[in-house]
């Protein structure tokens, strides 16, 4: 402002001088011709050459003047050109000094875990890291998209849940959220929200490792809450059992007694009533004997080894078919058939299948005992079968239940325990134990577990 | 014949006189003696307290022994028993409700002949008291001193 003001001033001064200059210089020049020339004639030549000689002198003028400017702005122009050429270096070292510290941080955040992004106030994303790009291809270019479109309604609406409060109050906001970000692979993330520019920057790491690895935990502690639970309760089982033993022998020896001496002392009623109780007692006795085993299985330590399971059958077979009636048993067990796990609990659990195998061939002319092994994949299926009573299948499941039985008591004696115990002693060596059985026609136990000695 | 004596260490009464009735069934007993507890157990053994006139040179035949006992437990009586010069070759069989393999164990470390498990059953009771009276009164011979 200040600088126009003085160029026209001097402007303003330049043509008052060049005027007063003019004006003097026509007053006295023709005044002076006048007096110097008397003839008309050579004055009107004076006039004409004083005329060229003022326009000569003032273009002259006008020529310095407009060359004087003209070379200070081409100095300038100069000037200018060479600042700005020194303006350029500064900047492109500038630019390549940028450059390289946006190319780390391109590298950093493309080599990191974390995805970044930022989005507008209308959750339109307008950056979108590598990472990110990567991570949800198969929704397409992210900027330029909404936030649904992008992370789904969802993941949207738990991604923008805090952001008003990061645009009002200017901080930051951490949360952890299930996002998909390609399905169907949802997965947790701590997401941190923070106000960037005229914009909403997103951060995301996914946890989703370190939140299993808190859930395992967690299931561990449970797992291991549980165990000593099950510990706790089997000893109390164990205690409770072996206490109601003492009673019970009172119970089961009175009425023996009883029965014994006093037996004229009844009549037909009362002696039936006697021997009720006695059974009741007795029963209760090999039920209380049941659930101790169960409970020492339970705590039994397990020591591995290879075990011959057909060498096992035919040995039950032989002995309890010792005690029994004389009756025809046809087996069918091959030579060898090796599992790994611990002889005692496994000669435990084939012992009451080939008790049960027996018992329920009773009735039978000739008892058939199948045995035969397969194995798949490193697991081994032994199958023990029999030609016995069998039993609806319908209520197989609750063959697994403590003193479920199925058949009438008189019809086969047992308390229904040796079907839990063999689980229990399955289930400990990491296997599993299903049943097949057609009523009349006979049962298949299948016992599947992992075991690498087979053959 | 006359002479068998068996000591019955046995706190519960029931199972004190189911054990009398199957052994006298048998008539193969002659003597028994009972005792409730471990303490009067041993001052029978050693001839102290209220067995101060007992005469020691009469030795049980075979003791059967009961693990839980008041004041002082089975296997501490067994332990005092090996421990001493004039009972340590008695005959003890352990008779006892526990089927706990650390007892069984304990029992048989500590020097027990026999442990036998009181069954619930009551025919199995009286015929596992009576194989074991035959056994050590009647067929077992015991060192004489």
């Amino acid at each position: 402002m200040k600088r126009r003001t003085s160029a026209f001033k001097v402007g303003l001064l330049a043509g008052v001088l060049y005027l007063a200059a003019s004006v003097g210089w026509i007053l006295y020049s023709d005044h002076l011709a006048r007096t110097a020339v008397g003839d008309v004639m050579a004055l009107s030549i004076v006039q004409t050459w004083k005329g060229l000689a003022f326009v000569t002198l003032s273009a002259m003028l006008f020529g310095a003047l407009v060359w004087w400017y003209e070379r200070r702005q081409w100095r300038d122009a100069l000037n200018l050109r060479q600042v700005l050429r020194r303006d350029q270096t500064a900047r492109r070292m500038a630019r390549e000094l940028i450059d390289e510290a946006e190319e780390r941080f391109q590298q950093f955040l493309d080599n990191s875990p974390l995805l970044a992004w930022m989005t507008d106030y209308d959750q339109q994303v307008i950056w979108a890291s590598r990472g990110l790009r990567f991570a949800t291809r198969s929704r397409g270019e992210p900027v330029g998209q909404a936030l649904e479109s992008v992370f789904g309604a969802d993941g949207a609406r738990v991604l923008w849940n805090h952001t008003p409060a990061v645009m009002d109050d200017d901080r930051s906001m951490v949360s952890i959220e299930t996002l998909t970000l390609s399905d169907p692979d949802e997965a947790q993330y701590v997401v941190h929200r923070f106000p960037v520019g005229d914009g909403i920057g997103f951060v995301a790491l996914d946890v989703s490792g370190e939140v299993r690895a808190d859930l395992y935990m967690r299931h561990a502690t449970t797992a291991d809450l549980t165990e000593q639970l099950r510990a706790e309760l089997d000893a109390f089982v164990y205690a409770i059992s072996h206490d109601l033993r003492a009673p019970l022998r009172s119970l089961t020896g009175f009425t023996g007694a009883l029965v014994e001496e006093y037996h004229a002392n009844f009549d037909a009623d009362g002696k039936r009533y006697l021997e009720r109780i006695r059974d009741a007692a007795e029963m209760m006795g090999a039920q209380v004997d049941g659930l101790l085993e169960l409970s020492r299985v339970n705590r039994a330590e397990m020591d591995p080894a290879e075990f011959d399971v057909a060498e096992c059958v035919r040995t039950e077979v032989r002995r309890l078919s010792r005690g029994g009636p004389a009756r025809e048993v046809t087996l069918d067990v091959p030579e060898r058939l090796v599992v790994i796990g611990d002889p005692q609990l496994l000669r435990q659990a084939f012992r009451h299948l080939v008790d049960n195998a027996l018992k329920f061939t009773a009735h039978r002319k000739v008892a058939r005992i199948g045995l035969s092994g397969a194995e798949d994949g490193g697991r081994v299926t032994v199958t023990l079968t029999d030609n016995g009573a069998g039993f609806d299948m319908i209520y197989a499941h609750k063959l697994f239940t403590p003193f479920q039985r199925l058949h009438g008591i008189d019809e086969f004696p047992g308390v229904g325990i040796g079907l839990v115990v063999v689980q229990r002693i399955i289930q400990r060596h990491g296997g599993t134990v299903r049943l097949e059985s057609r009523l009349g026609e006979g049962t298949a136990v299948s016992v599947t577990m992992g075991a690498k000695g087979y053959g | 014949m006359g002479e068998q004596m068996l000591l019955l260490v046995e706190d519960n009464p029931s199972d004190e006189e189911l054990t009398l009735r199957a052994l006298t069934k048998q008539k193969i007993l002659n003597d028994v003696v009972v005792v409730r507890d471990g303490v009067e157990a041993l001052e029978f053994l050693f001839g102290e307290g209220k067995y101060e006139d007992r005469d020691l040179s009469r030795q049980p035949d075979v003791i059967l022994l009961d693990l839980k006992l008041p004041r002082l437990g089975g296997l501490e009586v067994l332990q005092r028993i090996r421990a001493d010069e004039r009972t340590k070759f008695l005959p003890v069989v352990v008779l006892t409700s526990s089927s706990q393999e650390e007892d069984i164990i304990s029992s048989y470390r500590l020097g027990a002949n026999s442990y036998v498990r009181k069954p619930v059953k009551f025919a199995d009771f009286t015929e596992a008291v009576r194989q074991l009276g035959v056994y050590w009164l009647l067929i077992n011979e015991p060192l004489q001193r």
